[in-house]
C-alpha cells in the first residue's frame, strides 16, 4: 500500500518537476532570443548568431525548432557579408515556415544580390509554399472524402454525384502527382556553397584536378558522400564532381 | 522510502538552479582614500552563465555625488556555454570629509537576490599619500630597467597615421612578466601594429634587452590631443637592503624582490584640420587607387548586377568611404541602386596601414539597350603632398535586353502600387528586419505509416466495389441468381417456420412443403408449380449420389403423405420430418457445392 502510494506520489512529482523544468527551459530560450535580439540591434552580428545558433540546437536537441531563429541567423550572416550561410539559413527558416513573408522576402532578396534567376511561375510558387507534411495531410482528408463518395455513388447513383465525383476526381489526381512529386523531393538532399570554392573531379586529394569554380550561395543537390568529399550536381549548369564537405552545409534539421 | 524519495527532489531541483541560475556580483573601488576634492571610480561586476544579465540596484549613496560612466559587456561561448559579465562603472566625488560606507549593490534574478560586500571608503582633507611611482628617462637606469614611449610624428592631418611607439629597456632579470597598460587614447582610431619585437641594444655601453611595441593612432578630429602615460609594472629583485643576506650569492636564493611601476611621460600631439575647399570634401586620408567591374555585362530589364568597387591603398583603409549620393546621382537614371556591402583586407607590413576595401553594390537596370556605368569619382587627401586628389573608376558599358517577365515580380518589389501611379521610385533598401517575436513548434518526422494509412479508403472502397459488381452480375444472372440464394432463402425460411407457434400441425407441414418446392424451383430455375419428383430426378441424374437422389425423393413422398395423413403425434412427426428436411437439403447443397 505504502510503495503504491510512494510510487504514485513519485509520478506526479516527477511530472511536476519536468514541466516545471520545461517552463524554465522555456523561458531560458526566450531570454537568450531576446538578449540575441538586442546584440543584433547594437550591431554585434557574430555574437548575435552564436546565441541565435545556441538557441537553435537547443531547441533541436529537445524536438523543437523556430523558423524565426533560423531566420534572425540569416540576418546576421547577411549583415556579415557572408551570403553563403545567410542563404542556408533562410532556406533552413523556410522548411519550417515555408509560407513566411519575410523569410521569402530575404531569400529572394539574397538570391538577386548573388545574381541568380528568381522568377517562378505561378504553380511553382504554390507548389514552394507546401511542405511534404502537410500536403500529406491534405491528401488523407481528400482521400477519405474521395473515396466515400464513390461508395455513396455506387448506391445511389444521382445525376449531381457525377459532376461532385469529376471535381474530386481532378483535386485527388493533382494531390497525387503534387505528393508524389514532393516525396521524391524529400528524399533528396540539397547543400547549399557556404565560400567560394571548386569543383574537384575526384574524392581523393592526391587526385584532386579543379574543375570549374562554384560561388558561394550556390544551391546543389548531393549525390553521395566519400570520406571529406561530397558528391554534387548542378542541376542549371549540369555540371557533377566532388566537392570538400566543409565548403558546404546540407539542408536539413 | 520517504527519504530517498525527499533526497531525489531535491537532486533535481538543486540541478535545474544551477543550470539556470549561476550568477554573482562583485564591487570594487580604485582606491579607499581619497581627498575631498578627488574622485574614485567603483565598478559593479555581474557575472553569470546567461547572456541576459539584469543590471544591479544601485544603493542611497547620500555622502557622495554619483555618476555613471558607462558599461562594458563580454560573452564568451566556449562549446556552447555562455560566461558573460557586465561592468558597470560608476564614478564618486565625495560631499564631505569623513568616513564613509557604500551601502550593497543588489540583483534580484529568479526570485533570488545578490548582492556586494559593503565598501569604506575614508574622505580626507587636502591631498591624499601616493604611493611613489618610478619614472622613466634613464632614472631608473640605477635599477636597470625603464620605459620610452615615441611617435613619428608630432603634427599630423586628421585620419593620417601616427606611429606610436613604447619600448621597454631592461638589463637585469626580471621575477615576474611585466604587466603593461596601454595610454589612454582619447580622440583617436587605434589599429595594433603587431608582431612585438624583441631586441638587444647597447645605450652608454650596457646591454639591454627592448621589448618594443607599435600602434597605429587616427585622430578623428583636429585639434591638441594627448597620448596619455603607458604604465608598466614588473618584479624586480631588492638590491637596497644591507643585511648579511645581501651578498649576490645569498640574493639568488632569498630575494623577495619588489615591485617597480614605470610610467612614461603623455605626449602632445597637434592635430591639423584637412585644407577648406569650396568643392571638395575627401573621403579618406592616405594614398589609394581605384578600380571597378561588374560581374556580369549582359543583363536583362530588372535584373540585379554587382558593381563592384575596390579602393586600395595606405592609410585608414577601415574609414574609407564611398561617395554614395554620387554613385546614386550618377547612377540613377537608368538603374536603381541598392546600398553597398563593403569587405576589407588589411595589410600592416613594416608598421603601415594598408590594404583594400571594397564596395559592391546591387544595381538593377531600369531601361533596355546599351547602358554606361559612367566614371565615379574619388577624393583622397593626401598629407604628404598636402593636397586633394581625385581619382576614376573607368566606365564600364553594359547590354541590356528586355526583361522576359511582363510583370516581373522583382519591378513588383520596386515600386509599390501607389508609388507607381504617381511615377515615384521606391528603393529597396535592404533585407527585412530580424524577427521579435517567436514560435516554438515541435518537430514532426514523416512516418512510412502514413503510406499504409493513404491506401486504406481505397482498400476500402475496392471491397465494396467487389461486393457491389457481385451483387449486380447475380441480378443480371437470374438463373445464377436463384441458384446461390435457394440456400440462404430455405434456411431463412426454416427458422421463420420454426418461429411460428400459432399455426396448427397442417399449415406447418404445408409451408414445410412449399419451402422444400421452393428451394429446388431456385435450384433448377423452374417455375415451382411444375417441380415434381420426376424433374428431381431427372435433373440430379448422374450429377449427384444416387443414394442422395432416393432420399430426395423418399422426402418428397413423406412430405406428401403428412400433407394428408391423420396421425396422433404430430408434434413429434413434424420435428422429424423438419429435421430430416434440414438434414436432406444441407447435405444436398454440400455435394452441390463440389460438383
Amino acid at each position: 500500500m505504502n510503495y503504491k502510494k510512494y510510487k504514485k506520489l513519485t509520478l506526479i512529482v516527477s511530472l511536476l518537476l519536468s514541466n516545471a523544468i520545461y517552463c524554465s527551459f522555456l523561458e531560458h530560450t526566450n531570454a537568450e532570443i531576446k538578449s540575441a535580439n538586442e546584440l543584433y540591434a547594437q550591431g554585434k552580428f557574430v555574437l548575435a548568431s552564436e546565441i541565435y545558433k545556441k538557441v537553435a540546437n537547443d531547441l533541436l536537441t529537445n524536438g523543437q525548432y523556430c523558423a524565426e531563429v533560423y531566420y534572425n541567423i540569416g540576418n546576421c550572416y547577411y549583415r556579415e557579408n557572408k551570403l553563403g550561410y545567410a542563404r542556408y539559413y533562410y532556406e533552413l527558416a523556410k522548411l519550417i515556415s515555408p509560407r513566411d513573408k519575410d523569410i521569402n522576402f530575404n531569400l529572394k532578396f539574397i538570391l538577386q544580390t548573388l545574381g541568380y534567376e528568381t522568377s517562378k511561375n505561378i504553380f511553382l510558387q504554390y507548389y514552394d509554399m507546401f511542405k511534404f507534411e502537410e500536403i500529406n495531410y491534405v491528401l488523407f482528408f481528400v482521400n477519405i472524402i474521395f473515396f466515400v463518395f464513390l461508395i455513396i455513388k455506387m448506391f445511389y447513383n444521382e445525376k449531381n454525384f457525377k459532376k461532385i465525383s469529376n471535381i474530386l476526381s481532378v483535386i485527388f489526381f493533382i494531390l497525387v502527382v503534387i505528393y508524389i512529386s514532393k516525396y521524391k523531393e524529400s528524399l533528396k538532399t540539397y547543400a547549399i556553397v557556404i565560400e567560394p570554392t571548386e569543383i574537384g573531379s575526384s574524392p581523393d586529394e592526391n587526385f584532386y584536378t579543379k574543375t570549374s569554380p562554384i560561388t558561394e550561395g550556390n544551391k546543389v543537390l548531393v549525390l553521395s558522400e566519400k570520406e571529406n568529399f561530397y558528391a554534387i550536381y548542378l542541376p542549371q549548369d549540369n555540371v557533377q564532381g566532388w566537392i570538400k564537405k566543409d565548403k558546404i552545409k546540407i539542408i536539413k534539421l | 522510502m520517504q527519504k530517498k524519495f525527499l533526497l531525489y527532489f531535491f537532486i533535481l531541483l538543486t540541478t535545474v538552479i544551477r543550470i539556470y541560475g549561476e550568477i554573482s556580483i562583485s564591487a570594487s573601488v580604485d582606491k579607499n582614500e581619497i581627498s575631498l576634492s578627488d574622485q574614485l571610480t567603483l565598478q559593479v561586476t555581474v557575472t553569470g552563465k546567461i547572456s541576459n544579465l539584469p543590471n544591479p540596484t544601485i544603493p542611497t549613496i547620500p555622502d557622495f555625488q554619483i555618476y555613471s560612466s558607462g558599461r562594458s559587456q563580454n560573452i564568451t561561448i566556449i562549446n556552447g556555454q555562455i560566461n558573460s559579465s557586465v561592468v558597470f562603472n560608476y564614478i564618486l566625488s565625495p560631499r564631505k570629509v569623513g568616513e564613509f560606507i557604500i551601502e550593497p549593490f543588489s540583483i534580484n534574478y529568479q526570485g533570488k537576490v545578490y548582492q556586494t560586500q559593503p565598501i569604506t571608503i575614508k574622505v580626507v582633507q587636502g591631498k591624499v599619500k601616493q604611493l611613489p611611482v618610478e619614472n622613466n628617462v634613464y632614472k631608473g637606469e640605477s635599477k636597470g630597467l625603464f620605459v620610452e614611449m615615441l611617435v613619428d610624428k608630432k603634427s599630423a592631418y586628421v585620419n593620417e597615421q601616427i606611429t606610436m611607439t613604447f619600448r621597454f629597456y631592461t638589463k637585469v632579470n626580471l621575477m615576474s612578466q611585466p604587466q603593461y597598460t596601454a595610454p589612454t587614447l582619447t580622440g583617436f582610431l587605434v589599429e595594433d601594429l603587431p608582431p612585438q619585437r624583441n631586441y638587444y641594444t647597447t645605450i652608454a655601453g650596457e646591454r639591454y634587452y627592448v621589448s618594443e611595441i607599435k600602434t597605429a593612432l587616427f585622430a578623428v578630429s583636429a585639434g591638441k590631443l594627448q597620448i596619455g602615460s603607458a604604465v608598466v609594472r614588473c618584479m624586480v629583485e631588492d638590491f637596497n637592503s644591507e643585511d648579511f643576506f645581501s651578498d649576490r650569492f645569498f640574493k639568488q636564493f632569498f630575494s623577495s624582490g619588489k615591485e617597480v611601476v614605470l610610467k612614461t611621460e603623455p605626449i602632445n600631439i597637434n592635430i591639423l584640420p584637412l585644407p577648406q575647399t569650396s568643392s571638395e570634401s575627401a573621403d579618406a586620408v592616405g594614398e589609394y587607387f581605384i578600380k571597378s567591374s561588374v560581374d556580369k555585362t549582359k543583363t536583362e530589364v530588372n535584373q540585379t548586377i554587382m558593381l563592384n568597387i575596390e579602393i586600395l591603398g595606405t592609410g585608414n583603409i577601415k574609414a574609407v568611404t564611398l561617395p554614395e549620393k554620387v554613385i546614386k546621382e550618377v547612377l540613377s537614371k537608368s538603374f536603381v541602386v541598392f546600398d553597398p556591402i563593403s569587405s576589407f583586407d588589411i595589410n600592416k607590413e613594416n608598421y603601415i596601414v594598408k590594404g583594400k576595401k571594397i564596395f559592391q553594390i546591387p544595381i538593377a537596370p531600369t531601361v533596355q539597350g546599351q547602358l554606361e556605368i559612367p566614371s565615379i569619382k574619388f577624393i583622397y587627401f593626401d598629407p604628404i603632398e598636402k593636397k586633394y586628389k581625385n581619382i576614376f573608376t573607368k566606365p564600364i558599358l553594359i547590354n541590356v535586353s528586355p526583361s522576359k517577365e511582363t510583370d516581373s515580380s522583382l519591378q513588383e518589389s520596386y515600386f509599390t502600387k501607389e508609388a507607381r501611379k504617381e511615377g515615384q521610385k521606391i528603393s529597396i533598401q535592404d533585407i527585412r528586419y530580424i524577427k521579435l517575436s517567436h514560435k516554438i513548434v515541435n518537430h514532426t518526422s514523416f512516418s512510412i505509416r502514413w503510406f499504409f494509412l493513404q491506401t486504406i479508403p481505397l482498400f476500402v472502397y475496392i471491397i465494396f466495389l467487389g461486393y457491389f459488381n457481385y451483387r449486380k452480375l447475380l441480378s443480371e444472372d437470374i438463373r445464377k441468381f436463384r441458384f446461390s440464394r435457394a440456400f440462404k432463402v430455405f434456411k431463412a425460411q426454416i427458422i421463420k417456420l420454426k418461429k411460428m407457434k400459432n399455426k396448427n400441425y397442417y399449415d406447418k407441414i404445408n409451408i414445410l412443403y412449399d419451402i422444400f418446392t421452393n428451394y429446388f424451383a431456385d435450384k433448377l430455375n423452374l417455375s415451382r408449380e411444375i417441380i415434381t419428383a420426376e424433374t428431381i430426378k431427372k435433373s440430379y441424374d448422374k450429377k449427384l449420389d444416387t443414394k442422395t437422389i432416393e432420399e430426395i425423393l423418399s422426402l418428397w413422398e413423406e412430405l406428401n403423405f403428412y400433407r394428408f395423413s391423420k396421425t396422433k403425434d404430430k408434434v413429434n412427426e413434424f420435428e422429424q420430418i423438419l429435421g430430416l428436411t434440414e438434414k436432406i437439403i444441407s447435405k444436398l447443397e454440400y455435394e452441390l457445392q463440389k460438383i
